[in-house]
């Protein structure tokens, strides 16, 4: 037997390669000055060509920071995805769409409502209210639709249908409430937006991101063996009650980070991991780096082409994320379709 | 060689308030193969799940000397294997990586390297014909070709390579239910020998005829309870599983093997009776 396993080189090569050309894309373009020198200029000293300090601040403080936040929430979206996908055994079961998301954003939002009052006001105590949103959907979700026979995916996304209408009803009560601040607010919090980052905000979402990514990806081989069913993975010798505790754990750690910070954005776990899966098969060892180095190209090139589009304006991200990723949804359904009643 | 592996003492289980299984008492040695036999419904696998360590049960099951309850699954995960009754056609996964997934546990925790696993599950490809379709997704596979996968993956997941000093466990729900007749020769012979090795095979199994021929001993449970248990010769009589199955029996002996060769009859009235 020469090679068993399918080669997981290549195409993780070329993530990383799309990661690449998409960051030194977004650190070197915008309205204020898109100039590719601006990747040589911060390394010398002085004024280059032109190319001046006002302009490196820019790189620094304004795409930077923006480009870091990108990349973790595409890399942990994709992990996520991979993660609540694996454990429902079902290629549908994306956390935008079955709701932890919107159960994050609609945490988020009432610590920035309530918290005005009672002088919460920082960033971890969104984040962490997104933390607690995100997990209980999560329980929520996996309570109602599991059962003896693992979960069943109707009632996974019929939950996530009820998740997203009442974060869509909380967002729209705010529009009752809406000054310019708060408008611009809700298209944040519906479609997700990375504009207007700073490094102030970043450590607290970027730690607990960090910590879900790590912990998903420390956890891989466990929770590769749900491919083959809880009760399997038993025989095989997961503790399968731990792992799924901590599965949801993690998951809503990584979502609640992200959403804090971005707001609702929809599909890239949905479509990643399923990209991923294509091209190197299902074992978690070989895909999720693969889907990882994806999820943060796919994103960072997202938000470029949300810059980029309307520039010098901005649109929200969650546009660019779903109009990519709903036809494939929609794909994946049919799909998914044909083989129950193949 | 021949102590005593898996005792059962009194053991019932509860679904709700339903007893499914009650009253079972018995002392499985190394070296043997049993099969479970018994009608739709009569707790075959409900025994098998409780002996899998997956049910709560009642009375005292010990393993190696050791109270189930008590074995983790990190333990038992290198001592038993099971074979569910319905196998999985993962998308994304081939034969190789399947089979591979049996040595989960060696991986995580005894230092195996991938190339180690590599080598380890090649002869249980070779064993059971599957080489060839090792690169073969398992959605692309026939039934009794995943199931075949599904039982080289058990064997791998037990295989400690040439010495066994410990009894393992093999727990099979319906073997040869998808084979053909050479495959389900195939598989059976492999349990078989797994078993003479020293280990414990436990299989439930609808076709008479392979339990008489592969099986050391045979266990019939009706209605939740075993009836009977010894070695085919004696168990497999005309009578008994005329009651067993509700459905008349031929048994002759079978020329050059020597044991019960099993044949079902037609009702001899129109009507068939049901309890």
């Amino acid at each position: 037997m020469s090679d068993s396993l399918r080669t997981s080189r290549l195409p993780l090569l070329v993530a990383l390669t799309a990661l690449a050309l998409g960051s030194a894309l977004a650190l070197t373009s915008g309205p204020v000055l898109s100039d590719w020198r601006l990747l040589v200029a911060g390394w010398l000293p002085g004024e280059w060509q032109g190319i001046e300090a006002i302009h490196l601040q820019v790189v620094q403080e304004i795409r930077l920071p923006r480009l870091l936040l990108a990349a973790a929430v595409g890399c942990v979206l994709a992990q996520a995805g991979t993660a609540t996908q694996t454990l429902c055994r079902n290629p549908l079961a994306d956390p935008g769409l079955i709701g932890i998301s919107a159960g994050a954003a609609m945490f988020a939002l009432a610590v920035i409502a309530l918290g005005k009052g009672l002088g919460l006001t920082g960033s971890y105590w969104i984040t962490g209210g997104a933390f607690i949103g995100a997990l209980l959907a999560t329980m929520l979700v996996y309570r109602l639709a599991g059962g003896p026979r693992g979960v069943n995916i109707a009632t996974v996304l019929l939950a996530g249908v009820a998740i997203n209408a009442m974060a869509g009803a909380v967002i729209g009560l705010l529009s009752y409430y809406a000054d310019d601040d708060a408008l611009r607010l809700m298209s944040f919090w519906q479609m997700g937006s990375l504009a207007g980052v700073t490094w102030q905000q970043l450590p607290f979402g970027l730690l607990c991101m960090g910590a879900s990514s790590f912990m998903l990806w420390w956890r891989r081989r466990a929770i590769n063996t749900l491919l083959l069913g809880e009760q399997q993975a038993q025989y095989l010798g997961v503790n399968t009650r731990q792992l799924k505790r901590e599965i949801v754990i993690w998951v809503a750690l990584g979502v609640g980070g992200a959403v804090a910070l971005t707001g609702m954005i929809g599909f890239v776990g949905l479509v990643v991991p399923h990209i991923a899966r294509l091209l190197v098969g299902a074992p978690l060892p070989k895909m999720l780096p693969l889907a990882m180095c994806l999820g943060a190209a796919v994103l960072v090139f997202a938000d470029w082409l949300a810059r980029f589009i309307v520039a010098p304006a901005e649109m929200p991200i969650g546009i660019i994320t779903a109009l990519l990723g709903a036809p494939f949804f929609i794909y994946l359904l049919v799909q998914q379709k044909r083989r129950l009643h193949a | 060689m021949h102590d005593v592996v898996l005792s059962l003492q009194q053991v019932s289980v509860k679904r709700g308030q339903r007893c499914v299984l009650a009253g079972c008492n018995f002392d499985f040695k190394a070296g043997q193969f049993i099969a479970i036999l018994g009608e739709n419904g009569a707790g075959k696998s409900t025994l098998l799940q409780a002996i899998a360590g997956d049910l709560t049960y009642h009375g005292t099951m010990t393993y190696r000397g050791r109270e189930l309850r008590q074995w983790s699954a990190r333990e038992l995960a290198t001592e038993r294997a099971v074979m569910e009754q319905q196998a999985y056609a993962t998308a994304g996964l081939t034969v190789a990586e399947l089979i591979a997934l049996g040595r989960y546990a060696r991986g995580e925790w005894h230092g195996e390297s991938v190339a180690a696993c590599k080598q380890a599950i090649a002869p249980w490809l070779e064993t059971f014909k599957l080489t060839a379709l090792a690169q073969r997704e398992l959605t692309e596979l026939s039934g009794g070709e995943l199931q075949r996968t599904h039982m080289a993956r058990c064997l791998a997941q037990l295989d400690d390579g040439n010495q066994s000093a410990t009894a393992k466990l093999l727990l099979l729900d319906e073997p040869t239910a998808a084979l053909d007749v050479y495959h389900q020769h195939l598989s059976l012979q492999q349990a078989q020998a797994f078993a003479r090795n020293g280990h414990l095979v436990i299989a439930i199994m609808h076709d008479l005829n392979l339990a008489s021929v592969y099986a050391d001993q045979v266990l019939l449970l009706q209605h939740g309870e075993p009836c009977a248990c010894g070695r085919p010769t004696d168990v497999l009589q005309p009578q008994r599983l005329h009651e067993l199955y509700n459905q008349p029996m031929h048994v002759s002996q079978h020329p050059q093997l020597g044991v019960p060769m099993i044949f079902s009859e037609p009702h001899t009235n129109s009507r068939m009776t049901r309890r």
